[in-house]
């Protein structure tokens, strides 16, 4: 099989905050093929956005490192590369939406211009006409008015809509989604979902999914990785990970939001908070939460195993004798 | 019997103004006719997206705004005829961001005195002081599932979960019949939300407490609620009992929001 298109090789980040060292992404591995959509899942503060800014070169110079791991995009390494060639990756065969469309869209330019002066710097040159498609090309109603219009003139969904034009303009190969439905109401979330699920296809775009929606991931993506405190714990085929889960974390989050058609009465609860990813406890990081604790977990750190035709971190399935750890 | 609480035709409509004056350029229509009742006990569940006018209606039970026409009553009694002190003891309020919600500069201690001293003053009581001020605060902590050795630490110190649990115990300090929770769960961590839900239905079953829930997920409002208000552009698109509207609803609207419900959550 042909290198993947994205791949991530051990990856920790660190952040500096009040002087503590804050392990937000810790050795974190994840492959993402051509025309592929990957969910990276977890709740906030798990690293799931840092590791995404990470492969978008993002992340604040002076407050985060990266002591150690690799970035492969089409076997480039990314860490390594300098301003100038980032520059053309980024917008170009990488591109990115965010959470608020709001922030992300440039307030006193014109819808128009922003997606010109994106195709201007990637070599496209500004061509009305094509902006124009582009614009009808993420369904944008009277695309005249659009092009024209400052994004305070228009809708949440229609921002939202700007931004994956702006996205697209340069026919990115990878298009990294960060919470783009989060911000938006239910019945637009399923619309732009479905724009998106036309465009990879046309595009043949893989995407990388960061969300702590459940339902999301379980509809959109192929493929899943469930993050906890800076950690995979489960890795694997969406429909496998959705319906039989082998991480207790992964079991237990699921078991404890509410469904519709459940009777009432009370959720099974995971006890405990997510940990403070600067005093992260020893051993299995989900260990004082875990209703499946026992001996190994406290001292030794699992390593992310296969394991049935996935991959996941627990001591119930590699006992740390055999995995040397 | 008398409905707790009875809402009837609310309308709101909040002014637009523009210009160095001010001057009044029309009006925005949040709410329409809006009516319902609420039996002591009972739970209700608003049901809408982003304006559709579920967060206005939540605050104008709580006094936050003045409807432009319509009427509350209390136990049967107008809301006009009310003193305040008496209708902001009988409902209280919860936000989404418990964050925005709790003034960062105030001890656990004082943020929970406050309102004991106000239903001191409800039932023509000296407000607690001293030890006994210390002991009401740690019985309410203990309550809502706080550690209550945290009288002396500030919002900061919490978690979102941590925090939302101190906005609960704010909010039952003066013992109220009824409370509005506007987005309980949308702004707490994934894996603390069941603690919260939880929390929400031991207290509706403890205290009898009467609950309003106000969300845009219809899975948390279905879990919680025993009846639904649908509502969408401020007006009442269907109501009736949760479990009747999910196994049978009549409106194309609420179908749809269903339908947005992902089969996993279903």
């Amino acid at each position: 099989m042909a290198d993947p298109l994205l791949k991530i090789e051990n990856l920790s980040v660190d952040y500096r905050r009040h002087g503590k060292r804050v392990h937000a992404v810790r050795d974190v591995s994840l492959e993402l093929n051509e025309g592929e959509t990957l969910g990276v899942v977890g709740e906030s503060g798990c690293g799931k956005s840092t590791l995404a800014m990470a492969v978008l070169r993002l992340l604040p110079d002076r407050d985060s490192r990266i002591p150690g791991g690799k970035i492969f995009f089409r076997s480039q390494d990314l860490l390594a590369l300098d301003a100038e060639p980032l520059r053309r990756i980024r917008g170009g065969q990488i591109a990115v939406i965010f959470q608020d469309p709001f922030s992300a869209l440039n307030p006193v330019l014109t819808v128009g211009d922003q997606l010109e002066e994106s195709m201007e710097v990637h070599g496209g040159g500004r061509d009305r006409a094509k902006t124009l498609s582009l614009l009808e090309r993420v369904r944008l109603p009277d695309p005249e008015r659009i092009y024209r219009a400052y994004p305070h003139q228009i809708s949440g969904g229609q921002r939202q809509r700007a931004c994956l034009a702006l996205a697209i303009a340069n026919r990115p190969a990878l298009l990294i989604a960060d919470e783009p439905t989060t911000a938006l109401d239910v019945t637009l979330q399923k619309e732009i979902l479905d724009l998106l699920d036309g465009l990879r296809r046309d595009l043949k775009m893989a995407i990388l999914f960061i969300t702590h929606n459940m339902g999301l991931v379980s509809q959109r993506t192929d493929r899943l990785a469930v993050m906890y405190a800076g950690e995979i714990v489960e890795r694997g085929k969406t429909a496998d990970v959705m319906s039989a889960p082998l991480h207790p974390y992964t079991a237990a989050l699921l078991r404890s939001l509410p469904r519709l058609h459940k009777s009432a009465g009370k959720l099974p609860i995971i006890p405990g908070q997510p940990p403070d990813l600067s005093a992260v406890p020893g051993g299995c990081p989900f260990h004082p939460r875990c209703p499946r604790v026992f001996d190994p977990c406290a001292e030794h750190i699992p390593a992310l195993l296969p394991h049935e035709g996935r991959s996941v971190s627990c001591h119930l399935y590699h006992s740390p004798v055999a995995a040397g750890r | 019997m008398t409905p707790l609480l009875r809402a009837e035709n609310l309308s709101m409509e909040f002014a637009v103004t523009g210009g160095v004056f001010r001057r009044r350029l029309g009006a925005v229509r949040a709410l329409h006719n809006v009516s319902f009742s609420l039996n002591e006990g009972e739970s209700l569940g608003l049901v809408g997206e982003s304006g559709s006018g579920k967060s206005t209606l939540g605050r104008i039970l709580c006094r936050l705004h003045r409807p432009t026409s319509g009427r509350l009553f209390w136990d049967g009694r107008p809301m006009e005829d009310l003193p305040p002190l008496e209708w902001a003891s009988g409902i209280q309020m919860i936000f989404q961001d418990p964050a925005a919600s709790l003034n960062p500069k105030l001890s656990v201690e004082t943020i929970l005195a406050e309102p004991l001293g106000l239903r001191a003053r409800v039932e023509k009581k000296e407000p607690p002081r001293g030890a006994a001020r210390r002991d009401a605060v740690r019985e309410l902590l203990s309550s809502v599932g706080l550690p209550t050795d945290i009288l002396s630490h500030y919002p900061h110190q919490f978690s979102g979960g941590q925090k939302q649990r101190l906005a609960i115990a704010r909010a039952l300090a003066v013992r109220p019949r009824v409370l509005v929770a506007d987005e309980p769960v949308s702004a707490v961590d994934l894996s603390l939300q069941a603690q919260i839900l939880n929390l929400l239905s031991d207290l509706k079953e403890q205290y009898r407490l009467t609950t309003l829930i106000i969300s845009h997920d219809l899975t948390v409002v279905a879990h919680l609620a025993d009846r639904l208000l649908v509502l969408k552009d401020g007006e009442t698109m269907e109501t009736g009992g949760t479990a009747e509207i999910l196994a049978e609803t009549r409106h194309p609207y609420t179908r749809a929001l269903l339908d947005a419900v992902p089969p996993l959550f279903r």
